[in-house]
């Protein structure tokens, strides 16, 4: 077995790229320390950026089936039935309020969330399932958060559609046709017509919808993923956002049935999820549309630009003899990696037998701590190798 | 083999006249710095030894044991702040199993003060910290009686023979 040797470790951070985001990193743990000061670390909410993106979609998902009960997906009456449930229903601008503030605060919590894992090298190696599913989640809330806008109809809904044609069309410069067939796919047909909003609100619920798929596969790999922030950040998110529905009531706009009247464009803009058509006014239409592909490209192929070098060196390694079936390194392992297998233990007085799946291993090594069989090691960290090395260091 | 010695009396005392201490690094925290010496050593601090391990959880309790057992005067982890283990619950999971641990070596008389065990959460910052921190450490341990843990008998899991 071999010994235990500081240049065989793995060395998470290496030289160039990493070294560089090895500074990043230091800098965001300061801010989180500097937070620490003010409000005890299990409560810091840049611990909980996953927990607090998912909170906001859970607030997402009962208003906007309250909106839904009032919606009615025509042109003729999308943006009055909208108006109806802003003035007239009951708490309905409220509600429309929280869905709002709610999703801006989403894709806003998404991006931090990004970036936080980003600098902190939580992208990469065992976690490239959570990093893609994660970028499908960003892409499907932009998305949602487009045709949202879109399902109100009023004049900036018609800078949106626009937009949003626009930048599909140009996809007709790679391979002519395709840009206007997706174009037409979206609105069905070639100008806003009594479809459109229809498909719009398939096209706002259904990737709702799959949202829920992709984050079971977010959560796949991990064995207590922190789905739920701890009380005090779940109240102050929800304050938040119950306070800024209430306190700034969602601007007034006009119907896009009516002749156009200009200023309707500058209306208060959401800048996350209309980027795009905010750049529009900067950029042509291509130009939005080959920096969207590019990013996305390179944000799904991130985990391997450049990879973790250190991976499957030092997966946990069981061995039969010594162990027990206690299943205490399978509780503790904390991404799931270690399965036990009945019947498989070599002692015929035990049945169960603890197998580390490598893919899902980080080769952490929480589990040999958690073996009080001396059954699982990490194979270049021998755990009898580490107590002659603490005996030798006191010598 | 394990080199428990069983006959000579452990040294409690370094070279530069310190009090021994042992410490566990967690190589996402302070680790990957220059602060350590190839052989371990802190800088500046030689009663200090380390070892670089990938996660503040991978500490196997027994390795406390052995360290006082050996000499140690006091054993320190080091892993990120609670909360922000790369490995989302390493520092968690040890702080749970030492709290267990350390009060089973003050019931069973191997350590006479529970300080002698500690955990610093520090992270990837806080270099000057971490020199504070193991500085007010070793003035912990100096103030309490040296410790000279009696010679065990032999451990029930011997090591394994390849
Ligand atoms: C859009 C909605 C999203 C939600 C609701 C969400 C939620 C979460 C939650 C709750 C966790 C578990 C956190 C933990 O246990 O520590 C998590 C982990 C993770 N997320 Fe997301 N996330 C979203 C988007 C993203 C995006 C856009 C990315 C990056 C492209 C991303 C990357 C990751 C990664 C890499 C992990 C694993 C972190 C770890 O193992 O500690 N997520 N996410
Ligand atoms: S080293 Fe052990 S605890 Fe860590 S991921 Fe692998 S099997 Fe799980
Ligand atoms: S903790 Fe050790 S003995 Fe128990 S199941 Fe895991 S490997 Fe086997």
């Amino acid at each position: 077995m071999a010994g235990y040797s500081a240049d065989q470790a793995p060395t998470s951070r290496d030289k160039g790229f990493d070294a560089g985001l090895d500074g990043i990193h230091k800098a965001v743990v300061s801010v989180d320390k500097a937070i620490n000061k003010v409000i005890p670390e299990e409560f810091n909410p840049f611990y909980y950026l996953g927990g607090i993106t998912n909170l906001l979609w859970v607030l997402l998902v009962p208003s906007g089936i309250f909106l839904w009960f009032y919606y009615k997906p025509t042109t003729a009456e999308a943006f009055s039935s909208v108006d109806y449930l802003t003035a007239q229903v009951f708490f309905g601008g409220v509600i429309r309020g929280i869905h709002r503030y709610a999703g801006n605060g989403m894709i806003l919590m998404a991006i931090l969330h990004m970036l936080r894992n980003f600098f902190t090298d939580r992208y990469r190696g065992f976690r490239d399932i959570p990093w893609v599913s994660g970028v499908i989640l960003l892409f499907l809330t932009g998305f949602i958060g487009l045709t949202g806008y879109l399902l109100v109809w009023d004049q900036r809904a018609l800078v949106i559609t626009d937009a949003l044609v626009q930048i599909l069309k140009s996809l007709d410069l790679v391979i002519a046709g395709l840009g206007t067939w997706f174009a037409q796919a979206l609105i069905g047909g070639d100008e806003p017509n009594n479809l459109t909003l229809a498909r719009m609100l398939f096209l706002h619920v259904g990737p709702a919808v799959m949202v829920f798929f992709f984050l079971w596969v977010h959560y796949l790999r991990l064995h207590r993923p922190k789905i739920w922030p701890p009380m005090f950040v779940t109240l102050l998110t929800i304050g938040a956002v119950l306070l800024a529905a209430g306190l700034a009531p969602l601007e007034k706009t006009l119907p896009a049935t009516q002749p156009f009247v200009e200023g309707q464009t500058a209306l208060v803009y959401d800048i996350f999820y209309l980027l795009p058509v905010l750049a529009l006014s900067s950029l042509s239409a291509p130009a939005v549309m080959a920096i969207l592909l590019a990013l996305f490209a390179v944000m799904f192929i991130l985990p391997w630009l450049p990879a973790k070098k250190h991976r499957y060196i030092n997966v946990a390694t069981v061995t039969p003899e010594n162990c027990t079936g206690c299943q205490l390194c399978a509780i503790d392992c904390p991404f799931d990696a270690i399965i036990m297998v009945q019947g498989s233990n070599p002692n015929p007085r035990y049945s169960e037998l603890a197998v580390v799946n490598d893919d899902k291993c980080a080769e952490c090594g929480i589990c040999v701590g958690a073996c009080p069989f001396h059954a699982i090691n990490l194979p270049l960290m021998d755990e009898y190798a580490i107590r002659d090395k603490v005996v030798a260091l006191l010598k | 083999m394990t080199s428990t010695s069983d006959t000579t009396q452990p040294n409690v005392l370094a070279q530069n006249g310190k009090p021994k201490i042992l410490g566990f690094l967690c190589e996402w925290s302070l680790g990957r710095t220059d602060h350590i010496h190839e052989d371990g050593t802190v800088k500046g601090m030689e009663h200090i030894k380390t070892i670089k391990i990938p996660c503040s959880g991978f500490v196997k309790t027994e390795w406390v044991t052995v360290a006082f057992e050996n000499g140690a005067q006091g054993v320190f982890i080091l892993g990120c702040p609670l909360g922000d283990c790369h490995f989302n619950e390493g520092n968690f999971i040890i702080n749970g199993r030492l709290e267990q641990h350390v009060g089973r070596l003050v019931n069973r008389k191997i350590v006479d003060d529970s300080g002698r065990v500690a955990e610093l959460y520090l992270g990837a910052t806080g270099n000057n910290d971490f020199f504070g921190q193991l500085e007010d450490f070793t003035k912990y341990i100096e103030a309490l009686p040296p410790l000279v843990v009696a010679a065990k008998k032999p451990r029930a899991a011997a090591a394994k023979k390849e």
